[in-house]
């Protein structure tokens, strides 16, 4: 099989997978939406929420967990201004030592050190002016769970307008991992690309992760992921 | 300060109290610093053995107590036990008992190339490019810094490192000669973090860089490098000094990302019906 074959079919096993952790997603989006929608639609700040909220939500994310091995953390994120408890502004879910997914706490005290402002970052400020689901490129989330990672994300909204999304962090490690299994099955070397072209990972030692393409490339082949959102891209040589 | 095989690493002679040959309490309480790893007992191992493999802790070394290292690593006296007796098995350690007791080292740790194999399978091509980068920072500040400080002593130590490393032979010998060039060149700068730094990123990175897998790092090709830094710092160069340590770690860098590829995608079976 040709070197560009390989490489088209390592990009629709990716694309699938990525298209249906954007589905999960939405899925999730919609079910918060659902089930606190309707007794929050009265005022512009939603919650507090109740224990079986709080734990409808975490089942959810850790169904994402357990349906994607991709995923490291999952969960919802809510807008600071649409809510009650800013401590419950992230239920977050991670996995823990063992595999099984645990609560991540972050810390939500402006005048901490360690106060994790993401409301500029672009996993949340993008969907939320735009509306649209949101891969990002690979970032170091310092002050959120410390890790190098891309994330997804899928805004949900009411009447009022924006009111969070869900989300999900991949490690760039893992993401790793995927590829090199699957790239046994391709004889050239190709490389994996984030939004604006910054090299996620790569089967050449030329290519290293975090750097971006176009100061190191000639004149290549691109290939986006052919994904329902924009997520990824692949580059050979 | 100088830090050959004949001195110790202490730079304040009134640390007088010493646990065995060679390394103050200062230098060496980083040996069993609380540790950020899941599988504690494996890291303790694994900091252990490398501590060795450097030259840190040497045959007839006494290790601290099982309480004191539980208290350093920040684990369960349990964990540690785990360890000690992961390091008995493998033969490097001995738990003698009575009043002299305790445990000791008995012999340094032979490269096992399957442990370096899985070391390296474990690794993220991510996380050795972060690796080499922190060391591309550490050791350009280190080597600009001793360019301005290091007096002729200090030249002439680095240089007889250099000789020692050029003499050396086998991945155990190299790795630890060429480690300690880098550590030689932080105590140049006069700058005890940046030893500390330089510590930690050794004893993490070396074993590794020199492993004989596949192709192995070849000592020819690293020597040029060794050359350009002393010539600069005789010059008193800063950026060429700099410039040549960041391009012989890139190649470190390059090395060990081509040998984790070359590990993860040409082990294994391919796929039978996938023609080439």
């Amino acid at each position: 099989m040709p070197v560009e074959d390989e490489i088209r079919r390592f990009a629709h096993s990716l694309a699938e997978d990525l298209d249906s952790l954007f589905a999960d997603l939405e899925a999730a989006a919609a079910l918060v939406l659902s089930r606190l929608g309707a007794e929050n639609s009265h005022s512009l700040r939603w919650g507090p929420f109740a224990p079986d909220q709080l734990r409808m939500m975490e089942a959810e994310a850790d169904g994402l967990l357990e349906r994607h091995a991709l995923v490291y953390g999952a969960g919802i994120i809510f807008d600071p201004d649409r809510i009650v408890s800013p401590e419950q502004l992230i239920p977050w879910r991670v996995r823990g030592a063992t595999g099984a997914a645990e609560a991540y706490g972050f810390d939500f005290d402006e005048h901490s050190r360690d106060y994790y402002d993401f409301m500029q970052l672009p996993w949340f400020a993008e969907p939320k002016a735009t509306g649209e689901p949101k891969m990002t490129a690979p970032y170091v989330d310092f002050l959120g769970v410390d890790e190098y990672i891309l994330t997804a994300a899928v805004p949900f909204a009411d009447d009022h307008g924006f009111v969070g999304v869900a989300g999900s962090d991949i490690e760039v490690s893992t993401l790793e991992q995927v590829m090199m299994r699957e790239a046994k099955n391709v004889s050239g070397r190709f490389v994996l690309l984030g939004a604006q072209g910054r090299i996620v990972c790569s089967t050449t030692a030329r290519f290293l992760p975090g750097e971006l393409l176009e100061q190191n490339a000639g004149s290549g082949h691109h290939l986006e992921l052919p994904t329902r959102v924009p997520t990824l891209s692949l580059y050979w040589e | 300060m100088t830090l050959t095989d004949d001195h110790s690493f202490g730079s304040d002679p009134s640390s007088a109290a010493r646990s065995s040959s060679g390394g103050s309490q200062g230098l060496r309480q980083h040996i069993y610093r609380a540790l950020p790893e899941i599988d504690r007992a494996e890291a303790i191992v694994t900091r252990l053995r490398d501590s060795m493999s450097l030259g840190l802790l040497r045959e007839g070394d006494r290790l601290p107590s099982e309480v004191e290292m539980a208290e350093s690593f920040g684990v369960s006296p349990t964990t540690v036990r785990e360890a000690l007796s992961a390091l008995r098995s493998k033969g490097l350690v001995e738990t003698r008992r009575g009043r002299s007791g305790g445990t000791f080292v008995v012999s340094l740790p032979a490269s096992s190339v399957p442990m370096m194999r899985q070391r390296l399978e474990g690794l993220s091509v991510v996380q050795l490019r972060d690796m080499g980068d922190h060391r591309s920072a550490i050791s350009a500040a280190s080597i600009q810094l001793a360019a301005t400080r290091a007096v002729d002593s200090d030249l002439h130590a680095i240089e007889r490192l250099v000789e020692a490393f050029e003499r050396a032979d086998g991945t155990h010998t190299l790795a630890r000669a060429d480690s300690r060039i880098w550590l030689e060149i932080a105590v140049s700068a006069q700058s005890r973090r940046l030893l500390v730094a330089q510590l930690h990123l050794q004893l993490e990175s070396s074993e590794l860089l020199w492993a004989p897998l596949g192709s192995p790092r070849s000592k020819s090709s690293v020597l040029p490098y060794f050359g350009q830094m002393m010539e600069a710092l005789h010059r008193r160069d800063r950026e060429a000094a700099a410039s040549a340590v960041a391009q012989r770690i890139q190649d470190d860098t390059f090395h060990m990302i081509d040998q984790k590829l070359t590990l993860a995608l040409h082990e294994g079976s391919k796929d039978d019906n996938h023609a080439r």
